[in-house]
């Protein structure tokens, strides 16, 4: 989660895209809030708002020390960090046409509720769920998809009898 | 009948004593991607295929072939 001092860039990409998955997590939440606010009562909307700027802050500190960086490997032209091949990259695309999907649906259906039953509703409470849920399915689809973490596999005696050796 | 892909990384990554993250930085990628191709969770693209085949100085069908399954 930490970068170490040797990271490749391909480490850093894979960490970069893992930060901006829960940072899009963390944005899911502030639109559910900001959701939520217009039914709230006043005390509860104004904890709620204090909630949003906290995760907004939360969000910045957890991307831009990872982005900076990003940006600096790719100053040096540092070989990896922009890695579109590598496993993280092609699940974070999966995810991303899920968010998309997800979105796209989502809209539909707001489209329909906000001429029917829930005409009286702001139109940024729908803009706010359809983005919450967007960003909801791209980042928990991507954060399940790199859930498991295999320890690094050194070469053992398995192989030296798969090998002949 | 669908085709999966069948892989000889660990064999090569043995006869030249790596381990994945070694292997990973010479090719530039990430350890993660070197483990999910040898266990079969991903397909590598044909560039991270022909950067291992170059690097252990193999065709890419020797380390790489096509398991036809039903």
């Amino acid at each position: 989660m930490f970068g170490s001092k040797n990271e490749t860039g391909a480490q850093l990409y894979d960490r970069f895209l893992l930060r901006s998955a829960l940072s899009m997590l963390m944005l899911a939440v502030v639109y559910t809030l900001d959701a939520s606010r217009s039914f709230a009562a006043d005390d509860a909307a104004s904890i709620m708002k204090r909630a949003e700027g906290i995760l907004a802050i939360l969000l910045m500190i957890n991307l831009l020390p990872v982005m900076a960086k990003l940006m600096w490997f790719k100053v040096k032209r540092k070989p990896g960090c922009n890695d579109p091949d590598g496993f993280v990259a092609s699940t974070f695309k999966e995810a991303a046409v899920r968010g998309f999907s997800t979105g796209f649906i989502a809209m539909l259906v707001a489209l329909e509720l906000s001429k029917g039953p829930l005409a009286d509703w702001p139109a940024t409470v729908f803009l706010n769920i359809v983005l919450a849920l967007m960003l909801g399915v791209l980042s928990v689809s991507f954060l399940l998809a790199n859930r498991e973490t295999e320890p690094d596999e050194d070469f053992g005696d398995d192989l030296d009898k798969e090998t002949g050796a | 009948m669908s085709s999966g892909l069948d892989n000889r990384i660990r064999v090569f990554r043995a006869e030249h004593r790596m381990s994945q993250g070694e292997l990973a930085d010479a090719i530039g990628v990430s350890r993660k991607t070197i483990s999910t191709i040898e266990v079969g969770r991903f397909v590598p693209s044909t560039v991270i295929a022909l950067k291992l085949a170059k690097f252990f100085g193999a065709p890419v069908e020797e380390i790489f072939s096509l398991t036809n399954t039903k």
